[in-house]
């Protein structure tokens, strides 16, 4: 017996991307509907393979989201599947869980959502194949799902569906923990994992793995994106691979500039680095966060005048790929190439000026001279600026270093070219 | 660090020039006129020790690469480096061998200083220490900005700090829609509602799809009862449109039925029957007809007979006549061709009579001429003419020309002599480039004199002084200040006055009204007092003392009782006065409230009058003082002899004043001008006559014009040119006469051998035929030669007509004899053309005879062919006719008819009772026949036709219902069609995302703005703390140096708002503010603050050389001089490198500094090389 599936995962639909100022030259239409075209690039992909059903372990999309358009979106790619006979079985993490779309959406009857109350299973005759699965029935769930999960079938290839924060996965909510013995214990012969963004196999045998998400949403979630497709024969795992679907590829790119004299030539790198990266995909968007690196005479005014040298990266980047990548940030982490201000230990007000604000870094009184530009800020702006990740945070232990640090830049620059020329 | 020599091997002007500094001590005085190359020297060193620009200004005579600077530093170790700087990327640093040095080797020189550290703390300029002054100035001499200003080697802090709040407010702004976050918060705002607009709320959908599909269920039950009733519907139609058919069906059958057996005929019969009899009557009349016209053409036929051998020339007798016409026409030309024979024969006798006599007509062929002599000689007659012209021509303009030239000659001869006249000319220009000299003085003169009589019109209208202009410009008059003074007083006792007498009018007022009340109050009764009431009692008393006396006492008093009321006697008078005692106060009690009011006015009136009488001394004693102040105002102004009025409108009259004397000054002006222009004149008259005399002739009269002169002048310069131009002219003219001249004699002596050359070839030409011949003749003679010709040759060709046509006749007449003797002998003897025509008519009747048989013949075959068709109809119709009556049965043709109708009658009823049974049968749908019939004829029509209304009624009812319905359902449908998963709302969560995102980096952005500024607020305030002792001390002693002791310290003081500010401290102890300073004061203070920083700074680390660009310019010769003397102090610890381009700096350096450690050197500029 022979066949193929796909297993994904956090597909999260119609979830914006983050992080992304737009600018003059951005490819703004490609990625405004990235994650739906990522599942679109799903569906065309088993009905190429010809698979035999397909696993969507969880995070359809984004638990607050309340267009019910997007769920019919859903419904018209998974009918798609319907017309070239291929099943899905999906089970629901702690997004669909909190999703009001999530509880009126009629899916069609290829799609099979297994039980939210307790561990269901699926016996699939035809390919000789037992799913075994649990979905969210609320968005925090704490306890763990694995452990209630049956015995695998015998005679039967059997697969686990899970959505889960396995041990030790950072960065993600402690949702239904487990750890890999208890997935292990169960004698399955895969576990089609959900909730981790990042794809990462854990084990082989049994496999057990995340296939990551469909595209990317952010400057952490880097580098292709997709799902996995198994091929088994004679009901053992005989082949997996990922496949990229992600429409916008993000990367963070450094950036090596030492030894650069003039910013203009920073600029230069910066393209050049682009240049090569975007060589390395299959012609996706790319959405990059720059790091320039590296000791260089540039770096006074790359600091200094930050903004503007990141206006001319993102029109020149626009210039050179023709508009196919999106510039989110640029971060300047470069040095000066001789520290004059490190040698003098002079009396000038410079030398004293970047010695008081070296001084400065995460003390209460740089936290006082923030406090009231901050509060005015908070109480104008929206406050989801203010929340979750990437959030304005600047008098944060995170942020005030680098919050300094551009300010001493700043002013060093800008005093040193005040005043009258001689 | 020092430098110890400076190579300008290969930088901007120069090439290879080196600057030594001996030891690398000492004050530097570098001097150079501008543009020498100074700024180039300073540029150089700051790119032998940070490296050449990117960008410089100094690659205009070396190439970019090619730029070289060299120099050898001495650190203060003692360590010494010889280097040389390129231009370019890399390794720009060379040692003395070319190679690259690292450039750490030369940061170690430079002791921790940048490029940037290094033009603004080693560098002075002029600009910086004004701009430095004013800065600290601006800054109202903030301590902690001043110190960090000079510090910083002048940094703007002022504009830095400005331009941080100004980036900041473009960002963001707490109350406020345009900065940058503000808008992008807007937007986020409307695009989070733009969302939620867009976005579909599951519970919208579900309850829409439960809609449609009730919605669809309802459609198909309306839909199922409408195909029910339909059924209905059409079944009672169908039997209500049956009963009519099947009572008509009825009525036919019986019909039928009453026909009886009846043969019916076949389909056609009586058509058939009908065809064949008119077929069979038509038949006999063409068979008459035919028969008739057949005996008509046999009888013309045997009329016609035809001579068949004449017919059979026919051709031959056509050839005949053809020609009978030409034989015709011969014989009437003949005559007139002989007489054109005898006509030419006579013309050209005639014509040789004219040119040669001497021959006979049959040797006139001589003058036939060839084409080619005929053209020779009218060539030669045509060429004769334009000859003669030629001659004529020729000699005319040899003639003229020799007149020309005779003319000029004398004309020439005529005139003047030439004068040079260009010096004139030149001071004409001159003179008229200064303008209309005369119109501008009589201009002038009359706009100041006009000027000034209008100030003397001002002047004497002027009020309280009069003088001439010149003394009104000296008037002592007394300062705006003393008017102020004045008028304030003015005001003040005034202000008291009105105030006073308003006062005392006001009381005068008030004394009259109480008056006023006074007298209405009498006016109604004077209201008894309490003095009327004591006298009424005290009368009353003393009546009753009297009757007391005379009643209890017996003692009467005749006299007072007589006096007490008289004339009443006392009993009478004391009752009386009891009475009034009573009345009055009884009236008292009753008036007491008027009473009262009186009392209170009378008291009023006495305070008035008290404070009249204050407000009137009042009065005089501000009277006084007005007085005192008039007579001191007046004698302020007596210096100017002015007696005043009041001190507001003395200032307007000094306004006044003062426009008078500036217009006293412009009339000053204007005379000026006009003078100017008067002695301007003058001089170019002077120049004007000088040039004229010059040139001889007669001298303008004394007073004329410097116009009149002009234009004399230029009169003269035009006329001279004029002169010239008309004697070039001449000399021109005589030179082409002379020329001209030459050129028509050549022609004329061309003309005539030409002449020659023809008489020759007209003698040639004519020879043998008219010698002699005159060349007018000419064409005549050809005329009448070829005439001739043409006569002879006409008279030849006629002669042989006449012979040929006289044979054509003769053969004809013998052919036409032969033809008639054979075929028509009864002609012979006719005339030859009678004859042809008889013969040729007699053909002609022949061939219509042949004709007209031929169609007679043909006509006769066809009408026996249509007698034969005509019998053989008869005989097929008759057998016809006899078949049909068989068929019928019938004997006789009317019987046939009878037949015939009966058989139709028959056929119509049965076809009708089909057609009934056919229709019902439609009706039956289906069912039998008989079923059909039957359930309608027990049907009660008009019932049917009720019921039928009723299931129409429902139907329409079920179908609108069913419209309604089907038209929601596709309203529904079509908004669930919509609800099609579109990505709307997700792509604006997207754009607020990106919104969300630029909110983020323009937050971040005015975060480090505003930091930014805070902190360098901070700073100058730290750094005023910690360097205002040791820095503010020495600036004070270097202060004192520079001002040369006009002030001997510099203190920190509080300024208005209790802020540290700097002032400086006088020899007196007097402090001074900088407001209180001069200019150049302020700049010296900046020098002594920066310089003191610079020790400081020197003194920290690693000194550099101090380049100085021509800073002291501004500064007086004595603080110039104790500047200079400062730097000098200065070099002993730090070399000090000083600029200039003036050579008086160079004086006092050598004045102010020990000649020991002061080094002069010159640079100048060294363009190119050789």
């Amino acid at each position: 017996m022979e066949f193929k599936f796909i297993a994904a995962a956090d597909i999260h639909l119609d979830s914006p991307l983050q992080g992304l100022s737009l600018y003059e030259g951005a490819p703004l239409d490609v990625l405004r509907g990235a994650t739906r075209e990522a599942l679109g690039n799903l569906v065309s992909l088993a009905i190429g393979e010809k698979v035999a059903f397909v696993l969507l372990s969880g995070d359809l999309y984004d638990g607050d989201w309340k267009d019910y358009h997007t769920g019919l979106f859903l419904l018209q790619q998974l009918s798609r599947l319907r017309e070239a006979g291929i099943k899905s079985y999906v089970i629901y993490g702690n997004h669909d869980a909190e999703s009001r779309i999530t509880r009126s959406l009629r899916l069609p009857d290829n799609v099979r959502v297994l039980s939210t109350k307790s561990p269901e299973t699926i016996i699939l005759e035809d390919f000789g194949v037992a799913i075994h699965g649990q979905g969210f029935a609320r968005r925090d769930v704490m306890e763990n799902l694995a452990e209630q999960y049956p015995e695998a079938r015998k005679g039967l290839f059997n697969i686990g569906m899970l959505h889960t924060a396995l041990s030790g996965a950072e960065g993600h909510a402690p949702y239904a923990p487990c750890t890999l013995g208890t997935l292990q214990s169960k004698g399955y012969d895969v576990w089609a994992l959900g909730h981790v963004h990042a794809r990462k196999v854990h084990s082989k045998e049994p496999l057990i793995w995340y296939p990551g998400n469909t595209q990317g949403r952010h400057a952490r979630e880097t580098g292709p994106k997709g799902c996995t497709l198994v091929a088994v024969e004679d009901g053992r795992v005989a082949s997996f691979e990922h496949r990229d679907l992600h429409v916008v590829r993000w990367e963070v790119i450094p950036v090596n500039v030492s030894g650069q004299s003039a910013a203009v030539d920073v600029v230069d790198a910066a393209v050049a680095a682009m240049k090569s990266e975007s060589g390395k995909g299959g012609g996706e968007v790319l959405a990059v966060r720059l790091v320039i690196e590296g000791a260089c005479r540039a770096h006074r005014e790359l600091v200094a005048y930050s903004e503007k040298w990141t206006a001319e990266i993102r029109v020149a980047v626009a210039a050179a790929t023709g508009e196919r990548a999106w510039v989110e940030k640029v971060r300047f982490m470069t040095s000066p190439e001789a520290d004059f201000s490190i040698l003098r230990s002079g009396s000038d007000p410079l030398s004293d000026l970047v010695r008081y604000i070296d001084g400065l870094s995460a003390t209460d009184e740089l936290r006082a001279l923030l406090a009231e530009d901050i509060r005015s800020l908070k109480e104008k702006l929206p406050p989801e600026l203010f929340q979750g990740e990437g959030a304005v945070a600047p008098d944060s232990a995170d942020e005030l270093p680098k919050l300094v640090e551009d300010v001493k830049a700043m002013l060093v620059r800008r005093i040193s070219t005040s005043g009258v020329r001689k | 660090m020092r430098l110890i020599s400076l190579d300008l091997t290969a930088y901007g002007n120069f090439t290879d020039r080196r600057l030594v500094f001996p030891g690398g001590k000492g004050l530097h005085v570098i001097y150079g006129p501008n543009e020498a190359g100074k700024s180039t020297c300073i540029r150089a060193l700051r790119g032998l020790l940070y490296g050449i620009p990117e960008i410089t200004p100094d690659d205009f005579l070396h190439e970019s690469r090619r730029l070289r600077i060299g120099g050898v530093l001495l650190r203060s170790d003692g360590e010494r480096l010889s280097v040389v700087r390129r231009k370019g990327r890399k390794d720009t640093l060379l040692g003395s061998d070319g190679q690259p040095i690292a450039e750490d080797t030369m940061r170690s020189f430079l002791g921790g200083v940048d490029r940037e550290t290094f033009i603004r703390v080693f560098g002075m300029s002029r600009e910086e220490l004004l701009s430095g002054g004013r800065a600290i100035m601006e800054g109202k001499g903030s301590v902690g900005e001043s110190l960090f200003a000079a510090g910083l080697g002048g940094a703007d802090l002022k504009g830095l700090l400005e331009a941080l709040e100004l980036e900041a407010q473009g960002l963001f702004k707490p109350t406020g829609s345009l900065p940058k976050l503000n808008a992008e918060a807007k937007t986020y705002k409307d695009l989070k509602e733009k969302i939620r607009n867009l976005s579909l709320p599951p519970k919208d959908w579900e309850e829409l799809e439960r809609e449609v599909s009730s919605l669809e269920a309802h459609s198909r039950q309306i839909k199922d009862q409408i195909a029910q009733m339909s059924a209905q519907e059409d079944r009672l139609k169908r039997l209500r449109d049956a009963l009519p058919v099947i009572a008509e069906l009825k009525e036919y059958r019986e019909k039928r039925t009453g026909l009886g057996k009846v043969k019916v005929l076949r389909q056609g019969f009586s058509t058939e029957r009908a065809r064949s009899q008119s077929e069979n009557t038509r038949a006999l009349s063409d068979e008459k007809t035919a028969q008739q016209r057949i005996g008509e053409i046999d009888a013309e036929l045997e009329n016609l007979i035809l001579p068949e051998d004449l017919l059979a020339q026919e051709k031959t007798v056509q050839g005949l006549v053809e020609e009978l016409g030409s034989i015709l026409k011969a014989q009437k030309d003949l005559p007139r061709v002989q007489g054109q024979v005898l006509e030419a024969g006579q013309a050209a006798r005639g014509i040789l009579a004219e040119l040669r006599p001497d021959l006979s007509l049959e040797s006139a062929g001589v003058l036939r001429l060839t084409v080619e002599r005929i053209d020779k000689i009218r060539s030669l007659a045509d060429g004769y003419g334009k000859l003669t012209v030629r001659r004529q021509s020729a000699a005319e303009r040899v003639s003229e020309y020799g007149q020309k030239l005779a003319d000029a000659k004398r004309n020439l001869a005529g005139l003047p002599e030439v004068r040079d006249v260009s010096e004139l000319e030149r001071s004409v220009v001159v003179v008229r480039r200064r303008g209309d000299l005369e119109r501008a003085y009589a201009d002038a003169t009359f706009a100041a004199r006009s000027a000034r009589e209008d100030v003397q019109a001002t002047l004497k209208a002027l009020l309280l002084w009069s003088g001439t202009l010149e003394a009104l410009e000296s008037l002592p008059l007394p300062p705006e200040k003393t008017i102020d003074e004045f008028e304030e007083a003015f005001d003040v006792v005034d202000d008291g006055l009105r105030k006073a007498r308003e006062g005392l009018a006001g009381t005068k007022g008030k004394i009259e009204e109480i008056d006023g009340n006074l007298r209405t109050l009498k006016l109604a009764g004077e209201p008894p007092t309490e003095e009327d009431l004591t006298a009424a009692r005290a009368h009353r008393e003393r009546g009753w003392a009297l009757v007391r006396s005379a009643w209890l006492d017996g003692k009467r008093d005749e006299a007072a009782e007589a006096a007490l009321d008289p004339p009443l006697p006392l009993e009478q008078a004391y009752e009386k006065s009891v009475l009034n005692a009573d009345g009055v106060a009884d009236r008292m009690r009753r008036e007491a409230e008027r009473v009262a009011h009186k009392a209170g006015l009378l008291a009023d009136r006495r305070l008035q009058e008290e404070r009249a009488e204050d407000v009137s001394r009042e009065i005089g004693l501000l009277e006084a003082r007005r007085k005192d102040l008039k007579e001191e105002w007046t004698s302020r102004w007596a210096p100017a002899g002015v007696v005043p009025i009041s001190p507001r409108e003395m200032r307007a009259w000094m306004v006044n004043l003062k426009e008078l004397t500036r217009k006293a000054a412009e009339v000053r002006k204007l005379d000026g001008q006009a003078k100017k222009i008067a002695e301007e004149i003058e001089g170019s008259r002077s120049v004007l006559l000088d040039r004229l005399a010059a040139l001889g002739g007669p001298t303008p009269p004394e007073r004329t014009s410097l116009d009149a002169i002009l234009l004399r002048a230029e009169e003269i310069v035009r006329s001279e040119k004029d002169l010239k131009v008309r004697r070039e002219g001449l000399l021109k003219e005589i030179e082409e006469a002379i020329k001209g001249k030459a050129r028509a004699e050549e022609e004329e002596r061309k003309v005539n051998e030409a002449f020659a050359r023809w008489q020759e070839g007209w003698a040639t030409a004519l020879k043998g035929i008219s010698e002699g011949l005159p060349v007018s003749a000419a064409a005549v003679f050809l005329d009448r030669c070829s005439a001739l010709s043409k006569k002879l040759d006409d008279a030849e060709k006629d002669k042989g007509r006449i012979e040929s046509m006289k044979q054509d006749i003769r053969e004809f007449e013998k052919k036409v004899a032969k033809f008639t003797a054979r075929y028509a002998p009864d002609l012979a003897g006719l005339p030859v053309d009678q004859g042809v025509r008889e013969v040729s008519s007699r053909v002609s009747k022949a061939k219509a005879d042949a004709a007209s048989r031929a169609k007679l013949s043909v006509e006769r075959a066809s009408r026996k062919r249509d007698l034969d068709k005509a019998r053989e109809t008869i005989r097929q119709t008759s057998e016809r006719l006899a078949a049909l009556r068989r068929e019928a049965g019938s004997e006789t043709d009317g019987e046939l008819l009878e037949a015939e109708a009966r058989s139709e009658s028959a056929r119509s009823l049965e076809g009708k009772i089909d057609e009934l049974t056919r229709q019902l049968l439609v009706l039956a749908a289906g069912r039998k026949l008989e079923e059909f019939a039957g359930e309608a004829e027990r049907e009660d029509p008009d019932q049917i036709r009720q019921k039928l209304a009723e299931v129409e009624t429902n139907l329409a009812e079920a179908q609108e219902e069913f419209g309604r319905v089907r038209q929601n359902l596709g309203a529904s449908s079509e908004r669930l069609r919509t609800m099609d998963g579109r990505g709307d709302a997700a792509r604006a969560a997207q754009e607020a995302q990106e919104t969300l995102s630029s909110l983020g980096e323009n937050a971040d952005r005015y975060l480090r703005l505003r930091l930014g500024a805070k902190i360098l607020q901070v700073e100058i305030e730290r750094y005023r703390e910690k360097s205002q002792g040791p820095v503010l001390r020495r600036a004070a002693e270097l202060f004192g140096l520079v001002t040369e002791r006009r002030f001997v310290g510099l203190e920190p003081d509080y300024g208005a708002g209790d802020e540290p500010v700097l002032v400086g401290v006088r020899e007196n102890g007097e402090k001074v503010a900088l407001a209180g300073m001069s200019d150049g004061t302020q700049d010296q203070l900046y020098l002594a603050l920066r310089l003191a920083s610079l020790e400081k700074f020197s003194a920290d680390g690693e000194p550099l050389p101090l380049l100085v660009d021509d800073a002291l310019v501004n500064f007086d010769n004595d603080r110039a001089r104790a500047s200079l003397k400062v730097l000098g102090d200065l070099a002993a610890t730090t070399q000090v490198i000083f600029f200039t381009h003036h050579q008086h700096m160079v004086h006092l350096a050598k004045e102010a500094v020990d000649g020991q450690i002061l080094y002069i050197q010159e640079i100048v500029e060294t363009r190119g090389r050789e």
